[in-house]
């Protein structure tokens, strides 16, 4: 499907910043009109042009007249998204986020954070399953505190040993994974967390004007990752509650997790890939809340120029209170 | 370059502003109170005994005009020795530093040497550049009278560490001048009692240290990983926290253990010795 304005005819986007759908040719709000058609086998419904499509794109931008699409069989049926949480930043904030975590870093390369690398970021929803667990802590252990004293020529240590029970359940809600092959875990995982408090229920019309993909592999493949996350912080929670002791010996603990059901959600995540010496580095900011992911590449020139001014200024120093010391 | 100029802009300003300083305070004290000889066959007696040829005779000259200011300023006799020959078997001991010690202390009382009066106050800093049959390069630093009383021990180990540290078998004779004009420069600012920041402030040392700031300053600013784990072991669990069902710590038991206290005792050491001549001299060595 493609979203068309009534008024000009022209492709109308979602626009986080006025959170409403806006023409960019002649700035109505709201003035769209769903086009369906753009399926898997079918051209551009704009300009005709035939659209070669990746296996789980659900949104994408028509190569010839710039268009956004929608793949109506991958937001429809199985393919529909449960929950959606909206852009809430558009390309220029993501740009001065951007430009305030790393503009100011010396060794990165010329071109790095250029304008016209900046504009061809792209927004983009990523698939997400998202899990609720109960999780049923059973631990008993043996802790000991120890205290020490001096008393004359003696050093005195005490340890006094404690028998250590916790029970606690711990209800977790809406883990998310992600569902998309694509996208490296390591940096999703790091995209949290998603303010929930902002969810809404999927519609198609959040998509236009951003990349979007279905869900890559079903639920059940992923459930191991949010089992993962749900033992690691009921692990955490577990051992905030212990602390004190300077030595824990366990003698039982048991971490129980058990899924309580799954909701099908799309994520939005700004991407800016900047190539250098022949690796892609890719930077991910999270389209709600900013938080920014990746490492910067660097320069080896600037390094040497950087560091040697850097020594040389020391030495420099150095050499001149010398010189001032000597004199006093 | 635009970039780099404005990067540094900050450091570069303030680098300029602590050497105007630093030149400005070696301006304003170099006028210091000086002494009058009293001792006038030491007065005209070489300053610089150059017998292992290791200088040009400019920097003969130089050296000698150098050493001629310094003895004014701390009211000593100084002379500044160079040797290349091993001095083994010369003295009783096996102990391959107190040769030089021996042979300065020796030099000092043939020479008559002293500023007030003959074997009055007087330095004598000697580098035997041979490399005796243990495998190291001794120096050493005589001193009498005033130099004795003003200069300790450390001192002149110190002044020997911080001007000879850089000389090896490859020294060129600009090495050689640079390194004694660096002793006697010394012995004003050590007996001076120089600021106790003068021993941080050493060439070793600053260039150690611009080194070790330039690999932080890269290191911290090598590749700047955005990105950390800001989610909590409570982010997606309900109301916020788990629900405690059980919490119980008891006491068991208790045991003590007790271990008796080493104590540790210490010595000093001193620098005072009696040349074979019958004179006292102190002083300190250097090997390398
Ligand atoms: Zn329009
Ligand atoms: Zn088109």
């Amino acid at each position: 499907m493609l979203f068309k304005c009534r008024n000009c005819g022209g492709n109308i986007v979602y626009d986080p910043v006025k959170k409403a759908m806006c023409c960019p040719h002649c700035e109505s709000l709201d003035s769209e009109e769903k086009l369906p058609g753009s399926s898997i086998v079918n051209n551009c419904p704009n300009c005709g042009a035939p659209i070669v499509l990746k296996e789980h794109t659900s949104a994408t931008k028509c190569p010839s007249c710039g268009s956004y699409l929608i793949i109506d069989e991958r937001v429809q049926e199985v393919y529909e998204p449960e929950l959606i949480i909206p852009f809430k930043l558009g390309k220029n904030q993501v740009k001065e986020i951007l430009y305030k975590e790393f503009g100011k870093r010396p060794f990165t390369p010329a071109g790095f954070l250029s304008y016209a690398g900046l504009e061809k970021m792209e927004g983009n929803y990523v698939p997400f399953f998202m899990y609720d667990y109960s999780a049923d802590i059973n631990y008993s252990a043996v802790g000991t505190k120890v205290r020490s004293w001096t008393s004359g020529s003696y050093r005195y240590t005490e340890t006094s040993y404690f028998d250590v029970v916790r029970e606690m359940d711990a209800d977790f809600e809406k883990v998310p994974v992600d569902a998309s092959v694509e996208m490296d875990d390591t940096k999703m995982d790091l995209m949290e967390p998603y303010k929930y408090g902002e969810l809404e229920k999927y519609q198609d019309k959040y998509l236009s004007g951003f990349y979007a993909e279905k869900y890559n592999m079903p639920s059940t493949e992923l459930e191991g990752r949010a089992e993962e996350k749900v033992q690691r912080d009921s692990e955490e929670l577990l051992k905030s509650t212990l602390g004190g002791y300077a030595t824990l010996t366990n003698v039982n603990k048991s971490i129980r997790t058990d899924k309580k059901g799954v909701k099908y959600a799309l994520l939005p995540v700004w991407e800016y890939i900047f190539g250098y010496g022949g690796t892609e580095y890719k930077f991910m900011v999270n389209g709600q809340t900013g938080k920014v992911v990746g490492t910067t590449p660097v320069a080896k020139g600037k390094v040497i120029a950087y560091g040697a001014t850097v020594f040389g200024l020391v030495t420099l120093i150095g050499f001149m209170i010398r010189m001032a010391l000597m004199a006093l | 370059m635009k970039k780099y100029f404005e990067y540094f802009k900050i450091p570069f300003i303030v680098t300029f502003v602590i050497i105007i300083i630093c030149v400005f305070v070696k301006a304003s004290h170099n006028s210091q109170e000086s002494f009058e000889w009293g001792n006038e066959d030491a007065e005209k007696q070489e300053n610089v005994w150059d017998v292992a040829n290791a200088l040009t005779d400019s920097q003969r000259e130089e050296l000698d005009g150098i050493i001629t200011d310094v003895e004014d300023r701390i009211g000593c006799d100084v002379a500044v020795v160079i040797i290349d020959e091993s001095l083994e078997g010369l003295y009783s001991t096996s102990d391959a530093s107190r040769w030089v010690m021996n042979f300065a202390d020796d030099f000092a009382d043939v020479h008559e040497m002293g500023y007030d009066a003959p074997h009055g106050d007087s330095i004598v800093f000697l580098d035997n550049q041979y490399r005796e049959s243990d495998g190291h390069v001794y120096s050493w630093i005589s001193t009498s009278g005033r130099g004795m009383d003003e200069l300790t021990v450390s001192d002149c180990e110190s002044i020997m560490d911080d001007a000879l540290y850089d000389l090896d078998d490859y020294s060129t004779s600009d090495d050689y001048f640079r390194a004694y004009s660096r002793v006697v420069e010394l012995l004003p600012v050590y007996m001076g009692s120089a600021p106790a920041a003068i021993q941080i402030f050493k060439p070793s040392y600053i260039i150690f240290a611009a080194l070790f700031i330039a690999a932080l300053y890269i290191m911290i600013n090598w590749n700047s990983k955005a990105g950390v784990r800001t989610t909590s072991s409570t982010t997606y669990v309900e109301s916020g926290r788990p629900m405690i069902k059980r919490k119980q710590d008891t006491f068991i038991r208790k045991s003590v253990t007790k271990v008796k206290i080493e104590s540790s005792s210490g010595g000093g050491g001193s620098g005072g010795h009696t040349s074979s001549g019958g004179f006292s001299h102190g002083g300190g060595g250097h090997s390398r």
